[in-house]
């Protein structure tokens, strides 16, 4: 199956490519032994959104640099200095259950110009970064996805993650998650997906389908160049250029009655991502990394900063369309409306598409591939249930005299927050106090969201990230399984998280 | 704005009628010092722009009294009322009179 996705992108290659000049190969690339992919548009179309440059595994490594490196650009809000991966957004990573991830990560960023000890919880030190592998499920030890390391400037990491056979199939992505710097860069473009293909990718209508990679990301263009203090990116209205894929309202091709799979990536820092193609029909197979347990219609797909969707679209009559993201309160804040892309459907026999390029019309229909680590979590399996109060706290001296706090406390490193045992599962719910959403992201262990607002969830959905609504809770269950250590937990609106909305969760054998 | 701004700016929006209220009609209670973590969810005089929160703002005093009360010593519980009984765990009842006396007064 990955042979043929392969296949399939590297056809694209031979065609023209509009799209490869956002790409400049600087920051990353692929080590020996792993394959690498160009930019280029699944269609063959110059015009047409391309994919992101890809890295694939490749006899069970994937092998690959990233450079954090300074990156000149110019966004449609005007000319800026991004730190991130060398491109908007870093490469796909690609890989298969049971790979390895070898990833040389290099921080070339200049030195951090404050050099005093930082003070926990306030932004500091936006040269200092490391590497997250956001959702998957993997050891949070040593050199795997461990979050407490510091790359300071000039130094090299080598990580090395390994993912389980049975790894769930589905969208992840890599970003910094330096406690202090991790809003700075992110919203700087510094993310990529990652891709683990597997039992979701056999399913018919989904291996027949052209696959659409869709990175979404808000930086800012900054006056001056780098973001060198949290008031550039600290308002929640702060003008953010919306791009899909490093481009500013890209055109995204189909044919009618063409289905594609969209693998969308919410990679924004702050605000939320409601998003219609009206005109289209859309089917959710999978959520962050998890398939779902039949596909679902939808009219409206809801992402917070951190969430992932597998979408199968499709185009069922030729003419022109807008991906958007309609007008909508974020907890008390009304944000504007955004044109996210056109979309075009073609005509079915349309020219302009090489006839070696496969056509999908099939949607997916009744159950989908099931996985060993997303078996429901019953109520008899619950050990213990803990409560989550999301708050803020005046705190003098502190950026904006202010800390964002779980359980009255911002984040302490040298603190167990939360202290469970091995193959158990627990009961959480989250309680938020606040008049903004928080979406809560869970390292390491997927849940299962069992209900919103007290409202039981009629589907309990799979995640790694969930919003808790404004003055709203959740409540999720969370089973620990296969790896000891200490993560976090934290809200992935990452200026929150830098002031100290994240806690410790240890996992004991 | 940001969202602390904004939860600052709401207290401060909410703070202004209240003393502007208090000023021009000296008969009216000035706002309780506890009604500041209120405002952020509730609006400015306890007219919230959240959907799901409810309007307190005229709400009997009587009814807000024990609904802060129950909310305190966990009667009402689950969803969304998780949230009032943790804000209502530190008010005393002299707080909580005067806070129901309040949010009942605005209009």
């Amino acid at each position: 199956m990955g042979l043929s996705r392969r296949g399939l992108l590297t056809a694209g290659l031979l065609l023209p490519v509009g799209g490869l000049a956002y790409y400049p190969l600087r920051g990353l690339s692929a080590a020996d032994g792993s394959d690498a992919v160009e930019a280029a548009s699944p269609l063959g179309l110059a015009d047409d959104l391309a994919n992101p440059p890809e890295i694939h595994a490749s006899d069970g490594v994937l092998r690959a640099t990233l450079r954090m490196a300074l990156q000149d650009v110019t966004l449609p809000g005007g000319a800026t200095e991004l730190r991130n991966y060398g491109a908007l957004p870093g490469p796909t990573l690609r890989v298969h259950p049971g790979d390895t991830l070898e990833i040389r990560l290099e921080n070339r960023l200049p030195p951090n110009p404050d050099r005093g000890t930082p003070v926990m919880n306030t932004p500091n030190r936006f040269n200092s970064t490391n590497l997250h592998f956001h959702g998957f499920h993997v050891s949070p030890r040593g050199n795997s996805d461990n979050v407490y390391l510091e790359i300071e400037p000039g130094q090299t990491f080598n990580y090395v993650v390994q993912l389980p056979d049975d790894h769930p199939a589905g969208t992840y992505w890599y970003h910094p998650h330096r406690h202090g710097s991790v809003a700075a860069q992110v919203a700087s473009g510094a993310a990529g997906m990652m891709i683990v293909n597997g039992t979701l990718d056999e399913v018919p209508e989904v291996r027949d389908a052209v696959e659409r990679i869709l990175v979404v990301q808000a930086p800012i263009a900054v006056e001056g160049g780098l973001i060198e203090s949290m008031d550039s990116i600290w308002e929640l209205t702060a003008e953010r250029d919306f791009l899909i894929n490093g481009q500013y309202r890209p055109r995204i091709y189909l044919r009618e009655g063409e289905v594609q799979h969209w693998r969308v990536l919410h990679a924004g820092d702050a605000q939320f991502l409601p998003f219609t193609l009206d005109g289209l029909t859309i089917l959710e197979i999978g959520r962050d990394g998890n398939p779902l347990d039949e596909p679902e219609e939808m009219t409206e797909v809801d992402l917070a900063p951190g969430n992932r969707v597998n979408l199968m679209v499709r185009a069922e009559k030729e003419g022109y369309y807008e991906l958007r993201r309609p007008a909508f309160n974020q907890g008390i804040q009304a944000l504007p409306e955004v044109h996210l892309a056109d979309v075009i459907v073609l005509p079915a026999d349309s020219d302009r598409v090489d006839s070696s390029i496969p056509m999908a019309t099939a949607l997916p229909s009744g159950p989908l591939p099931e996985n060993r680590i997303l078996t429901d979590i019953t109520e008899d399996e619950i050990v213990a249930q803990r409560q989550f109060v999301l708050g803020t706290r005046t705190v003098e001296g502190m950026y904006k005299n202010m800390t964002f706090t779980i359980n009255g406390e911002a984040f302490d490193p040298r603190r167990d927050d939360v202290v469970a045992k091995l193959n158990t599962a627990e009961e959480w719910v989250f309680i938020n106090e606040t008049p903004f959403p928080h979406p809560l992201h869970i390292h390491v262990n997927p849940f299962q969201v069992v209900a919103i607002n007290g409202e039981p969830e009629e589907y309990k959905h799979w995640q790694d990230t969930i919003a808790v609504p404004a003055a709203g809770t959740v409540t999720i269950r969370t089973r620990f399984t296969d790896f000891t250590g200490r993560f976090v937990m934290h809200c992935h609106i990452l200026p929150h998280e830098d002031l100290g909305m994240m806690l410790n969760i240890n996992i004991e054998e | 704005m940001a969202r602390h701004g904004i939860l600052l700016a709401g207290l401060l929006l909410a703070l202004t009628p209240a003393t502007a209220l208090a000023d021009d009609d000296k008969s009216a209670t000035a706002m309780p010092e506890a009604a500041a973590s209120c405002l952020s969810c509730h609006g400015a005089s306890g007219r919230p722009v959240l959907p799901e929160v409810p309007i307190i703002a005229g709400q009997q005093p009587a009814y807000l009294e024990r609904a802060l009360k129950s909310y305190r010593e966990g009667l009402r519980n689950g969803g969304p009322a998780l949230v009032m009984s943790g804000i209502a765990a530190d008010l005393s009842d002299e707080d909580i009179k005067a806070l129901a006396q309040w949010f009942g007064e605005q209009r």
